[in-house]
């Protein structure tokens, strides 16, 4: 069922490339917007720390540069791992602006947004992810959440396979030994 | 090392958590906007909208058995002599199609009319879409807090919004040409244009 829904998906995408490629309308162009803007912009935000800014100057670039080299999209991969690394090359580019800038707001927007949440672990998750040093949040956002393989991201962030491995191990110890401590505050606060 | 090993693997609580992880955030209605506008200023996306591939609503007849004529306000006179459509940006107009209560029954004979109307303005690259809308639509309103939601009883109502055509057209006068020429008119029906504000 999955492959026929992935299957389903990269059929319509194709439609709709063709269909832009041929026209170049804003309609056919908002449909393929509407179609993958979301997950880009999820990941976006998560590669970015939650700083909705960055996340949106992301997404804008992405689009610009994916329209500008759609003609040379050669189906290789889905049309949605493309935009996806276009999105996290964009990502990298505003780190580096960022850390000229050294202008760091980790996490802060996503905090104040989702204060009142009920269930605090995903969003201590959400916090531990946050704070990972770029390269290794990029390793775990891609494989852990989005679900990408290590072939995929070695692709992706054009690292070695093991890279990948190495960096998705050590992330997920950080994450592991950042949960540990707010599970210990909690449990401090209760006593 | 061995980075396969069982420690460096998420567990299943683990794997549940990132499972939960939000997928709900969405940018900034803008933000669309902003990179159309972008890729028109760039030349990647047609200032014109392109030929639709656009096919009559099946709801057109429904409108041929369209309702008593209300009042309606196209002096059509007005615009015919005052209309110059020089400029080459277009825009986007939706006409709203309402019906009244005494709709004359259905007459198959009308749908070829309506079709070939919509036809005519998708040759014309104009006509972008157009849906009808189901009946039994309420109003909602905050009254003092309170929400109050009536029913829209088509039988009692002076206008009933029964669908809408999107269109492209280079002004306003180009539209409202476009909306006159609808056979909702013939039969009764009312329309209203409106523009869209491209913010």
């Amino acid at each position: 069922m999955k492959i026929l829904s992935k299957y389903l998906a990269q059929r319509a995408d194709r439609r709709l490339v063709r269909n832009f490629l041929a026209r170049r309308d804003e309609q056919t162009f908002r449909a393929l917007y509407h179609r993958h803007t979301p997950a880009l912009y999820q990941l976006a935000l998560r590669l970015a720390s939650w700083n909705v800014h960055e996340a949106e100057e992301a997404v804008q670039d992405t689009w610009l540069r994916a329209i500008e080299a759609l003609e040379k999209f050669r189906w290789e991969s889905s049309l949605r791992t493309w935009l996806s690394g276009i999105t996290i090359n964009c990502c990298r580019e505003l780190y580096r602006q960022r850390a000229r800038r050294s202008d760091e707001r980790v996490a802060e927007q996503y905090v104040q947004e989702d204060a009142t949440t009920n269930d605090c672990e995903p969003l201590d998750l959400e916090q531990a992810i946050a704070a990972l040093p770029n390269g290794y949040r990029q390793v775990l956002v891609l494989h852990d959440v989005e679900g990408y393989t290590h072939e995929e991201i070695s692709r992706l962030l054009d690292i070695e396979v093991g890279t990948s491995k190495s960096q998705l191990a050590r992330a997920r110890r950080s994450v592991r030994e950042a949960l540990q401590v707010v599970a210990e505050k909690s449990a401090n606060r209760r006593i | 090392m061995n980075h396969t090993q069982n420690h460096d693997e998420l567990n299943p609580e683990e794997r549940k958590k990132f499972t939960a992880l939000s997928r709900r955030h969405s940018p900034a209605a803008t933000l669309e906007a902003r990179i159309v506008s972008a890729l028109k200023a760039q030349g990647h996306i047609q200032m014109t909208p392109a030929p639709p591939i656009w096919t009559p609503p099946r709801w057109a007849g429904a409108f041929a058995a369209a309702l008593v004529f209300l009042a309606l306000g196209f002096g059509l006179g007005k615009w015919q002599s005052g209309t110059s459509p020089q400029q080459t940006r277009h825009h986007l107009f939706v006409l709203f199609l309402y019906d009244s209560p005494e709709t004359p029954p259905d007459d198959i004979s009308k749908v070829a009319e309506y079709s070939g109307w919509a036809r005519q303005i998708g040759m014309s690259k104009r006509m972008i879409s157009g849906e009808k809308l189901k009946d039994g639509g309420r109003l909602l309103r905050q009254v003092r807090g309170q929400l109050e939601i009536r029913e829209v009883r088509e039988a009692t109502e002076p206008h009933v919004l029964g669908g809408y055509f999107l269109i492209a057209a280079e002004n306003y006068d180009d539209a409202l040409k476009v909306a006159a020429s609808c056979p909702h008119l013939k039969y009764g029906g009312l329309i209203e244009l409106r523009e869209i504000d491209q913010i």
